[in-house]
C-alpha cells in the first residue's frame, strides 16, 4: 500500500506538501544552512517554492539547493504555515530522476552501490561479524537491534577514526545491562534512508520490502537503532510508502530514558565537560531532545549547550551521501567552531552521520586545529561507564 | 569447465606493466579463457572501491586486479594505494558476503604473457570452486 | 630565422636520446641508420619494454624523420652550414603496409648464411620485415630468360617442388625443354666454381618439370592432346586454335612457331592479345623439333608445352607459309587488321661451302638431314603418313644403306647432332672432317666427347676442295686438303691455312655440309622491303625489336648471327612482346638494358676454406653400350633426394632468392622486390655522431662547429651534445613555435551519431571472430548508424576510408575495433609500430596533422583492440570470443561516448629555471640555459623550503622567494644534496632520482638532477638539455590532468597527501564568504602525469578524472557484463 505517494508530477506535489500555503515571509531563508554559504547563485526554500509555484519544474531542479538541501528541517521547524519544504524536496527528487538528475554522489558512489547490492534477496551477508563472546543475543528477544550500516562504516571510514561497529558492540553491552538479550538480523538490509530521500524510490521500496519480511518474521515487539536515520525510516517511512510492520520503534537513547535511571545501572562517573550535537533526525524529525541530555547529565557530564541547540541546532552539513562540497564543509566548520566555543571537552552525537562529517571536516590541513574537538557517539560514552562484568537488573 | 564458461570476471589492469602482459599474451597466441573482460586504467591507483562494487553490483562473477609491481608503478605510488583500496574493498565484499576467491589484487611483470595466463587461470579455476 | 635541422647517426640509446631532446625543444631531426632496425645496443641494460617504449617515440615524433638503411654519403660545407647526401638502401618492404604478421619469415625458404636469420626478417623498430637482398645474384642475373634461379633452387632445396616449377614457368614457357637443352649460362656464373664445380642448374630445372609432367600425366586434359594430333593428319594449312576468349581484340601476327616466335606469343596472349601464329612446317616448335635430335629432347616435351601456350588461346596456323610460296605477306597480314607483326622465322636456310660438285646428287645440309631423321622420328605417333613419306626419303638418302660411307663437314652442334643420330641409325662410318683442331670446335664439350664415344669419327685440320662423282653424278668421294693453324682471325679462333700438296681423297656416299644455317628471306616473300644487315639479318633495334618497316617486329635467329640458342629467343621474345606492346599502346618501351643496370649484382663474399667442398651431383645416364642402339633420351634426370641435394649446394649469393614467396603469403600486399637505392640531400645544422661506423665523419671533422662525436650507450652524453650544439650554432628557444594545445573540449557533448568499423587484419581477425553476427549486436546500440569491416586498419587507404565516412555521415563517434588500443597521445610498453601508424593516419595524436585536424573537428574516437585482446588468445573458441569481442566493442562505444569535456589544459608557462648549488656543472648548466634564451636564477644557499605552487617551483630563502618553472639540482656533494632533499619535506616529496636514461631526471617533473659524483661539464651540459627539451615537450602535450570542481572540493587535502608529483596543491580563494575564507584544491595540469589515484580517493568526487570518467568505467562494466542475449532484445525494446 502506498496512500502518501500518490501522484507524478510537480502539481501533485505541491498540492501534497502544502505549497500553496507558503507566505514569502522569508524566515526560512534566513535559517537554512546552505542559503548561508551557497556561492554559485542566492538561493533559499522560499525561492524554490517560488520557482515551484511558477511551475518551472526544471529550473527547480537545477538549483544548487534542490540537490544540496539538508532535509535537516530547520525551515519547516520555523515555518509559520507549515510548508512541508523537505517532503517537497524528497518528492520532486524522486520526480528528477526521470529527467536523467541526480546529486553528486561521494565516496564514489561506494555507499549507494552497496544499497543496491543489498536489494538482492539472495545476498547472504556477512554483517556480524562485530559481535564478540561478551555480548549476548538471541533468536527469540522481544527487541531487535538494527544495527544498520554501522558494520560497513568501519573499514569505509576507518582513514577517520570513526566509532562504527564499536557503537554496535556498545548498544548490545547496554541492552544487555538492561537485560536485553536483542535479536540481531545477519540479513539486515540498510534501511533505505538515503535512497529514499535521494529520490531513489525503486531501490527504496526493494530494501524496505526484504526488511519488512524480515522484521514480520521476528515476533518482537520493539526495533532497536543507533542511528535517528534508521529510526525514522523504520518507525515512519515504512508503513507510510511500503508497508507497517506492527513493531515500535526507538532510538537507544529513548529506550533508556523510558526503562528509567542509568544510576540504578551500575556506572562510573565522568566528570568532563560534554556538548550535545542534535541529530536532524533525531531531533527535529522525530522530536527527541530530552533523552539525550538525560542521559549525558546521569553519566556526570556537565553539558554546556552550544548557542544552537535543540529545534534551532545545526546541522551537520550533509545528508544522503551526495553533493558534500564546500558548502557543506563550511557549515560543518562553522558548527565545530560554536562546539568548541562552548568550551566543552567533548562533542557528543547520537548520529553515526554526524560524527563521520564532522570528522572529515577536521582533516583540513589548514584550519584543521582551529576546530579540533573530540567527537563521541553518546552510544559508546555509556558503554564506557558500564561495568563489563554482566548482570542484569529488572526495573 | 562449463561452469567456467558461464562466469564473467572483470580485470582490470595499469596501462603499463600488467597490460603489456595481456597483450604479450596475445601476442604470443596464449589461450585462456573468455570469461575474462579486461578493462584498462592508467594506473591502478585509478580505482576506487565504488567502481569496484559497482563491477559486482552489475553482475561479476569476479573482479580482478593486476597491476605493477611494487616499487616499479609507472607512476611511483599509484600501487601503493591500490593496495589500500584494495584491502578497504575486501573487508566491504566480505561484509556483503562475496569470498575473498572472487576478489583478488596481483601484480604482473612487463611482457610476461605466460605469467599473465597463470594468474588468469589460476583466479578462474578459484571460482569455479564457489 | 628558421634553424637548420639536426642530423644524427645511429639510432641507439645516445642517438636516440639527442634526437628526442632535440625535437621536443622544436628542431626538425634526421636519424639515420644504416642497420634496418632501430635498437640500443645489444649489451645495454635497459629492460627491452622501455627500448621499444623510447624507440615508438621517436618513430612518433612528428619532428623526427628516421631513416632506416642508411648511410651517409656524402658531406660538404662548415661552421653549421653542412649539405649531406644520404644514400638509402632498400628495405623492399613498405613501412606503410606492413603489419609484422610474419607470415613471410614462416615461408621464406632461405637462412642468411652465418645467421640463424631468414632472408626477410623482423627485429625491432620500426617493426616492419626487411629482406636481405645484396642484389641480383649471378645465376639469376645472367639467365637470358630472366628466371629467379637461385629461388627455385631454394625452394627445390626445401621440397617445394610446385612452387619452384610455377616460378619458373611465371619467367618462361620451356621449363622441360630449358632443363634439357638449355646452355646454362647461369652454371657459367655460379659462385660455387670458386670452391669446386658450379651447381647443375639446368638438371634441376629439368627435374622440377618432370616432376610436374609425372603428377600431371594422371590428370591431364586428352581433349587438348587430341585437338593437336588430328589436325596434324595433313599436309594442308591447320588452324588450332583452342579457348580463344580474349578481352582485348587487338591481334598480333608471328611468323615462325620456333622458341623465339612461341614465347613472344606466350607473352602477348598472357597480356590478353589475340595471337596467331604463323608456321611453315607442319609442327611447332621451329628448330627445337627439326634440328634437336630425340635423345636430346624428347618431342612429347616439346609438344607438351607448346601446348600449355596453346591453351593461353593462342591460335596457330601450321603448313602456312607467307610471303612468296603461300598466299600471305607481311602487308597483307596488316589488311587482315593485325596491328603488329613478329618475324620470328629462325635461321633454316644452310649456308653453302662453294666448293666444285656441292650440287651433286649425296650432297645433303645437316639441318635438312635432321630433320628428315626427326620427322621419320617423330611424327610415327601423330603424323603417319607424313612419318613414312620421311622415313623412304631417309633411306634414299642412305643409298647404301647402314654401309653408306658419311662425311660431316663442320665442327658446331648441328654436326654432332647429325653424326650421333646416324650411330643411332645403324651407320657404320660417321666422319666429322673439321679444318681447325678440336680445341676450336665451336659444338659444347660434353657433346663432342659423348660423339666420340658413340664411335664417331674424327679427321681435324682438314678442309674440303671438290666433292667427286661417278659418271652417273653419284657422289663417289671427297677430295681435302690437309691444313695447320696460322695467324687468330676475327672470331680470335686460329685462321686455318692449306698446307700446299697435302691433297688427299676419302672414299664417302654421303657429304653433310652442317657449316652453319642463316634465315631464309624468300619466306617473306621478295617484295618484304625489310633492311638487312651485313651478316644476313633482319635489322632491328634493341630496344624496340621493330625493323625498319612501322609495327614489324623480328626476333631469334633472323636478328643476329650470335649464338642464339633456345634460352636466348625465350629471352628476346619475352622482351620483343613487352616493346610490342608498349608500341600498341603508345608508349615509351622501356628500357629493359637500363633497368638492368639500376639492379648490382649481388656480390656475395666467399672464403673457399669456410665452405666444404660437396662433389656435384652426377646424373644417371644410359650406358654408353646402350645408347646408340636406340633415340630414347640418355640423361635419365635426378631423382628427388638428389635434386634436393644438389640444390643445398647454392651458396645462397643474394641472400634473399627472389622465390617470391613472401609475395604470394603477404596480404597487405607489402612486399616490393624491385626497389633500388634512392638518395637524398639535406640541408644540415647540428651534426651528432653517436655511431662507431661512420668512417665519412672521421675525427678531423669533428672540430667543425655543430659537430660531436658521442659514444653510443650513454644517454647523458647524447643531451649533452644537444646543449652543446644549441650553444655554438647560437639556436635559442623562442625561434621555434610550439604547437597549439589540442583542446578536447572543443568536441560535441552528446554523440548522436556513431560509426564503427571493424579491422579484419587479413583474417587474424575475421576468421576467428564472426564479425556478422558483432554487427548485428551493435546496430542494436542506440546512435550507432552503420558498422563495416576494413582489411587493414593501419594502412592509409583505410584511414582514408574512415575520413570519407565521417564527412558523408557527419559522424560524432567513430569506434575502430582492431589492434590498437587507446586514443591516448602517448606510447606505452606494449605500443606497436603499426598501432602508432594507424593512430598517425587518423590524426588521433595530440599533434596537428592536416588529417587529424580535419577528423578532430568533426568526431571522437574509440579504439579498442580485439586481435591481442580477443581473436589471438580465443581461437580455440571461437563462439565465445565473438561474444567477447562484441561486449569489448560494445565497451568502447560506451566509453567514447562519455568522454568528459573537463581535462584541464595547460597554459603555455615562462621559460625559467631555478638552479640550487654552485660549481661548474650549475655554471656550465647556467651558461647554456642563458644562452638559448631561459631566464635563469641561481640560489647558492641552502633553502628552508621548495615546493609546487601556482604552476611554478618555489624555494623559501630567508624570507626571499625564488619561483620558476623548472628546477636543477646541482649539489657540489652528497651532504648538500641530502640537505636540500630534505627542503622538499616529507620523504615522499623528496625527488628520486630516475637512473634508466643518464641519472637527469628525477621523479618530480621539472626537476633535474646533476650529481656531484659525474663530470660536471658533460653533466651540467646534459641536464640543460633535458630541461629545455622538457619546457618544449610540456609546451605543446595534450592535455591530461583531472578536473577540480572547486564548489565540490572540501579542501580536505587527501589529494595532496596522495599526489608524490606535488601536482595537487591547496590554493585559496580570493572572495572571502562570511568572513571566512575558502581554499581548494588545484591539480598543476603541467606537471600532473595523468595516474589519476587523487581522482579514486577525493571523498567528495570534486575530482573528476579527464582520460576516463567514473561514470565512462561505470559504462564500461554495464556494457561487459550485459548477457549477449540480453543485449539484442535491449536493443529491440528500445526501437519499440
Amino acid at each position: 500500500m502506498e496512500p502518501d505517494f500518490m501522484g507524478n508530477d510537480l502539481q501533485d506535489f505541491i498540492n501534497k506538501n502544502r505549497v500553496w500555503y507558503c507566505l514569502d515571509c522569508g524566515k526560512c531563508s534566513a535559517v537554512c544552512p546552505i542559503t548561508r554559504w551557497e556561492t554559485r547563485s542566492y538561493s533559499s526554500p522560499r525561492l524554490l517554492i517560488e520557482i515551484a509555484t511558477q511551475g518551472q519544474s526544471l529550473e527547480l531542479m537545477d538549483d544548487p539547493l534542490f540537490w544540496s538541501c539538508l532535509i535537516c528541517k530547520r525551515c519547516t521547524e520555523i515555518c509559520p504555515s507549515d510548508v512541508r519544504f523537505v517532503e517537497f524536496i524528497r518528492d520532486m527528487r524522486s520526480l528528477a530522476r526521470s529527467y536523467d538528475r541526480c546529486g553528486d554522489c561521494t565516496h564514489s558512489e561506494t555507499i549507494q552501490t552497496w544499497g543496491k547490492l543489498m536489494t538482492n534477496p539472495d545476498l547472504h551477508q556477512n554483517r556480524l561479524g562485530w559481535l564478540n563472546d561478551g555480548l549476548r543475543v538471541s533468536e527469540d528477544s522481544d527487541v531487535i537491534y538494527f544495527s544498520g550500516c554501522l558494520p560497513f562504516f568501519s573499514p569505509m571510514f576507518a582513514y577517520l577514526q570513526v566509532e562504527g561497529v564499536e557503537i554496535a558492540r556498545a548498544a548490545v553491552k547496554i541492552l544487555n545491562h538492561l537485560g536485553i538479550e536483542p535479536q540481531v538480523f545477519p540479513d539486515e538490509r540498510c534501511c533505505g534512508h538515503d535512497q529514499l530521500w535521494e529520490g531513489d524510490i525503486e531501490t527504496f521500496r526493494q530494501l524496505a520490502t526484504l526488511n519488512l519480511d524480515r522484521l514480520k518474521a521476528s515476533g518482537a515487539k520493539r526495533i532497536v537503532t543507533t542511528c535517528p536515520e534508521c529510526a525514522l525510516t523504520l518507525k515512519v517511512d515504512y508503513p507510510k510508502f511500503v508497508g507497517s510492520h506492527g513493531i515500535e520503534v526507538l532510538h537507544l537513547t529513548e529506550l533508556i530514558a523510558e526503562m528509567g535511571n542509568l544510576d540504578e545501572l551500575e556506572i562510573t562517573h565522568d566528570d568532563r565537560s560534554v556538548t550535545y550535537q542534535d541529530p536532524c533526525h533525531l531531533g527535529r524529525h522525530m522530536g527527541v531532545y530530552d533523552a539525550p541530555r538525560k542521559i549525558i547529565s546521569d553519566l556526570g557530564f556537565t553539558l554546556l549547550e552550544m548557542e544552537r541547540n535543540r529545534q534551532t541546532s545545526l546541522c551537520c552539513g550533509t545528508s544522503c551521501w551526495t553533493s558534500c562540497g564546500q558548502v557543506s564543509k563550511n557549515i560543518q566548520v562553522e558548527r565545530l567552531e560554536e562546539a568548541r566555543n562552548t568550551g566543552a571537552e567533548l562533542l557528543a552525537t547520537t548520529c553515526i552521520k554526524c560524527q563521520i562529517h564532522f570528522k572529515c571536516a577536521q582533516k583540513d590541513p589548514i584550519i584543521g586545529n582551529k576546530i579540533n574537538i573530540e567527537i563521541r557517539d553518546l552510544t559508546t560514552l555509556i558503554a564506557d561507564n558500564l561495568s563489563d562484568e554482566h548482570f542484569s537488573k529488572r526495573i | 569447465m562449463d561452469k567456467i564458461a558461464n562466469l564473467k570476471v572483470v580485470l582490470f589492469t595499469c596501462n603499463w606493466n600488467s597490460y603489456s602482459g595481456l597483450e604479450a599474451a596475445g601476442q604470443k597466441h596464449l589461450f585462456y579463457t573468455p570469461s575474462v573482460y579486461p578493462i584498462n586504467v592508467m594506473c591502478l591507483g585509478r580505482l576506487s572501491s565504488g567502481i569496484i562494487l559497482k563491477a559486482f553490483e552489475k553482475g561479476a562473477d569476479g573482479v580482478l586486479l593486476l597491476g605493477c609491481p611494487p616499487g616499479e608503478c609507472s607512476f611511483e605510488f599509484g600501487n601503493k594505494h591500490a593496495e589500500k583500496v584494495f584491502f578497504e574493498t575486501r573487508e566491504l565484499i566480505s561484509l556483503l558476503g562475496y569470498r575473498d576467491k572472487q576478489f583478488k589484487l596481483d601484480w604482473l611483470d612487463a611482457d610476461q604473457g605466460e605469467n599473465f595466463v597463470e594468474k588468469i587461470q589460476g583466479f578462474i579455476e578459484g571460482l569455479n570452486g564457489t | 630565422m628558421v634553424e637548420k635541422a639536426a642530423l644524427i647517426i645511429g639510432s641507439n640509446i645516445a642517438g636516440v636520446q639527442a634526437a628526442l631532446d632535440f625535437a621536443d625543444i622544436g628542431i626538425k631531426v634526421h636519424l639515420i641508420d644504416s642497420r634496418s632496425f632501430m635498437s640500443g645496443s645489444k649489451n645495454s641494460i635497459i629492460p627491452n619494454h622501455f627500448l621499444n617504449k623510447r624507440m615508438l617515440e621517436v618513430a612518433r615524433h612528428p619532428k623526427i624523420n628516421v631513416w632506416t638503411n642508411s648511410q651517409l654519403n656524402r658531406i660538404e660545407g662548415e661552421d653549421g652550414k653542412y649539405f649531406v647526401e644520404l644514400r638509402h638502401h632498400p628495405r623492399f618492404v613498405d613501412l606503410s603496409r606492413c603489419t609484422a604478421c610474419g607470415e613471410c619469415i614462416k615461408v621464406c625458404p632461405v637462412t642468411v648464411p652465418g645467421t640463424d636469420q631468414k632472408a626477410i626478417q623482423l627485429d625491432g623498430q620500426p617493426s616492419c620485415a626487411t629482406i636481405k637482398k645484396l642484389g641480383k645474384s649471378p645465376c639469376s642475373n645472367t639467365c637470358p630468360g630472366g628466371i629467379h634461379v637461385q629461388g627455385y633452387i631454394a625452394l627445390i632445396a626445401q621440397g617445394r617442388f610446385q612452387e619452384a616449377i610455377d616460378l619458373i614457368r611465371q619467367a618462361i614457357p620451356f621449363p622441360g625443354i630449358c632443363g634439357r637443352v638449355c646452355t646454362h649460362p647461369c652454371e657459367v656464373n655460379c659462385r660455387r666454381t670458386e670452391i669446386d664445380n658450379p651447381v647443375s642448374v639446368r638438371l634441376l630445372k629439368r627435374f622440377v618439370s618432370d616432376w610436374e609432367l609425372d603428377r600431371e600425366a594422371v590428370n591431364e586434359s586428352s581433349l587438348t592432346k587430341d585437338i593437336l594430333r588430328d589436325s596434324l593428319h595433313s599436309v594442308d594449312e591447320i588452324n588450332l586454335k583452342y579457348n580463344p576468349a580474349k578481352t582485348t581484340n587487338m591481334r598480333v601476327a608471328i611468323i615462325g612457331a620456333g622458341p623465339g616466335g612461341m614465347s613472344v606469343a606466350n607473352s602477348l596472349a598472357q597480356m590478353d592479345y589475340q595471337v596467331t601464329v604463323f608456321e611453315k612446317l607442319p609442327v611447332i616448335g621451329g628448330m627445337m623439333t627439326v634440328g634437336i635430335p630425340e635423345y636430346r629432347l624428347p618431342y612429347q616435351i616439346i609438344t607438351r608445352e607448346l601446348q600449355n601456350i596453346l591453351d593461353l588461346g593462342v591460335e596457330i596456323r601450321l603448313n602456312t607459309s607467307i610471303g612468296g610460296e603461300g598466299k600471305y605477306d607481311i602487308d597483307s597480314l596488316f589488311d587482315m587488321d593485325f596491328k603488329a607483326v613478329c618475324l620470328a622465322i629462325g635461321a633454316h636456310r644452310s649456308q653453302s661451302l662453294d666448293i666444285p660438285g656441292e650440287d651433286l646428287e649425296g650432297v645433303i645440309h645437316g639441318i635438312d638431314l635432321l630433320k628428315i631423321i626427326n620427322f621419320s622420328q617423330r611424327l610415327r605417333s601423330d603424323n603417319l603418313p607424313l612419318c613414312l613419306q620421311y622415313e623412304s626419303e631417309l633411306r634414299r638418302t642412305l643409298i647404301r644403306g647402314e654401309k653408306t660411307k658419311i662425311g660431316i663437314l663442320g665442327g658446331g652442334n648441328t654436326a654432332m647432332d647429325v653424326s650421333r643420330s646416324l650411330r643411332r641409325l645403324g651407320l657404320q662410318s660417321v666422319t666429322i672432317l673439321y679444318r681447325r683442331t678440336r680445341n676450336e670446335m665451336p659444338a659444347m664439350p660434353e657433346e663432342i666427347e659423348d660423339a666420340i664415344q658413340e664411335g664417331v669419327k674424327f679427321e681435324f685440320l682438314v678442309s674440303p676442295v671438290r666433292v667427286l662423282s661417278n659418271e652417273n653424278g653419284i657422289v663417289q668421294g671427297l677430295e681435302c686438303i690437309r691444313m695447320k693453324l696460322g695467324e687468330p682471325d676475327t672470331s680470335s679462333r686460329r685462321r686455318p691455312v692449306p698446307i700446299a700438296g697435302s691433297e688427299f681423297v676419302l672414299d664417302l656416299d654421303l657429304v653433310v655440309l652442317a657449316i652453319g644455317q642463316a634465315p631464309d628471306f624468300n619466306c617473306l616473300g621478295k617484295t618484304h622491303g625489310l633492311a638487312i644487315t651485313r651478316d644476313e639479318r633482319i635489322n632491328v633495334s634493341e630496344v624496340t625489336f621493330m625493323t625498319n618497316r612501322k609495327g614489324v617486329f623480328a626476333v631469334g635467329d633472323a636478328v643476329t648471327s650470335d649464338k642464339m640458342v633456345v634460352i636466348e629467343a625465350i629471352g628476346m621474345g619475352k622482351k620483343a612482346a613487352e616493346a610490342i606492346d608498349s608500341y600498341l599502346h603508345g608508349k615509351e618501351p622501356h628500357d629493359v638494358v637500363l633497368d638492368a643496370r639500376k639492379v648490382p649484382i649481388a656480390q656475395r663474399n666467399i672464403i673457399p676454406e669456410d665452405i666444404a667442398q660437396i662433389p656435384r651431383t652426377l646424373v644417371p645416364c644410359i650406358p654408353i653400350n646402350q645408347r646408340t642402339s636406340s633415340f630414347s633420351e640418355i640423361e635419365l634426370g635426378y631423382t628427388a633426394e638428389q635434386a634436393i641435394a644438389e640444390a643445398r649446394r647454392c651458396l645462397v649469393c643474394g641472400p634473399c632468392s627472389e622465390c617470391m614467396a613472401c609475395v604470394q603469403v603477404c596480404k597487405p600486399g607489402a612486399i616490393i622486390h624491385d626497389q633500388h637505392e634512392t638518395f637524398s640531400e639535406l640541408e644540415i645544422g647540428p651534426i651528432i655522431i653517436a655511431s662507431n661506423q661512420e668512417y665519412l665523419l672521421n675525427e678531423t671533422f669533428s672540430n667543425r662547429k655543430g659537430v660531436n662525436f658521442i659514444s653510443a650507450d650513454d644517454a647523458r652524453l647524447g643531451s649533452a651534445a644537444v646543449a652543446r650544439a644549441m650553444v655554438d650554432l647560437g639556436y635559442r628557444l623562442d625561434h621555434f613555435k610550439t604547437y597549439p594545445i589540442s583542446n578536447k573540449s572543443k568536441l560535441r557533448e552528446n554523440s548522436n551519431k556513431i560509426g564503427v568499423f571493424l579491422c579484419q587484419c587479413g583474417e587474424e581477425i575475421s576468421e576467428v571472430i564472426d564479425f556478422m553476427s558483432v554487427r548485428e549486436a551493435l546496430d542494436e546500440i542506440e546512435g550507432v548508424i552503420f558498422s563495416r569491416e576494413i582489411p587493414f586498419s593501419c594502412s592509409t587507404e583505410a584511414a582514408n576510408v574512415i575520413i570519407k565516412e565521417i564527412e558523408n555521415n557527419n559522424l560524432d563517434e567513430v569506434i575502430l575495433a582492431a589492434c590498437s588500443c587507446c586514443t591516448f597521445d602517448q606510447i606505452c610498453y606494449s605500443c606497436t609500430y603499426q598501432r602508432l601508424r594507424c593512430k598517425q593516419n587518423l590524426g588521433i595524436f595530440g599533434y596537428p596533422e592536416p588529417l587529424g585536424d580535419q577528423i578532430k573537428q568533426n568526431a571522437r574516437f574509440g579504439l579498442v583492440n580485439i586481435r591481442e585482446q580477443c581473436s589471438w588468445v580465443h581461437s580455440n573458441n571461437k563462439k565465445r570470443a565473438t561474444e567477447k569481442a562484441t561486449a569489448l566493442v560494445a565497451a568502447a562505444i560506451a566509453r567514447t561516448r562519455g568522454t568528459p569535456f573537463n581535462v584541464e589544459n595547460p597554459e603555455s608557462f615562462e621559460k625559467s629555471v631555478l638552479i640550487l648549488g654552485e660549481g661548474e656543472a650549475a655554471h656550465t648548466c647556467q651558461a647554456i640555459l642563458e644562452a638559448v634564451g631561459v631566464k635563469v636564477s641561481q640560489l647558492k644557499a641552502l633553502p628552508e623550503q621548495i615546493r609546487r605552487y601556482g604552476g611554478q617551483y618555489e624555494a623559501h630563502c630567508q624570507g626571499v622567494t625564488w619561483r620558476a618553472s623548472g628546477l636543477v639540482i646541482c649539489p657540489e656533494n652528497i651532504k648538500k644534496s641530502n640537505l636540500l632533499a630534505v627542503a622538499f619535506g616529507e620523504d615522499r616529496y623528496r625527488p628520486r632520482i630516475r637512473d634508466l636514461w643518464g641519472g637527469l631526471e628525477t621523479h618530480r617533473p621539472g626537476i633535474y638532477y646533476c650529481s656531484p659524483e659525474l663530470e660536471s661539464i658533460s653533466n651540467g651540459e646534459a641536464v640543460a638539455a633535458r630541461m629545455i627539451a622538457w619546457m618544449g615537450r610540456k609546451s605543446r602535450q595534450s592535455p591530461i590532468a583531472p578536473h577540480v570542481d572547486t564548489v565540490l572540493c572540501r579542501a580536505c587535502g587527501t589529494c595532496v597527501d596522495i599526489c608524490e608529483f606535488g601536482a595537487a596543491v591547496l590554493v585559496e580563494d580570493s572572495v572571502k564568504l562570511n568572513k571566512q575564507s575558502t581554499w581548494y584544491s588545484w591539480i598543476d595540469p603541467i606537471i600532473c602525469t595523468g595516474c589519476n589515484t587523487c581522482v579514486a580517493h577525493c571523498p567528495s568526487g570534486a575530482i573528476s578524472a579527464g582520460l576516463l570518467s567514473d561514470s565512462q568505467l561505470e559504462n564500461m562494466i554495464c556494457e561487459i557484463l550485459m548477457p549477449s542475449d540480453l543485449r539484442i532484445k535491449y536493443g529491440q525494446n528500445r526501437e519499440s
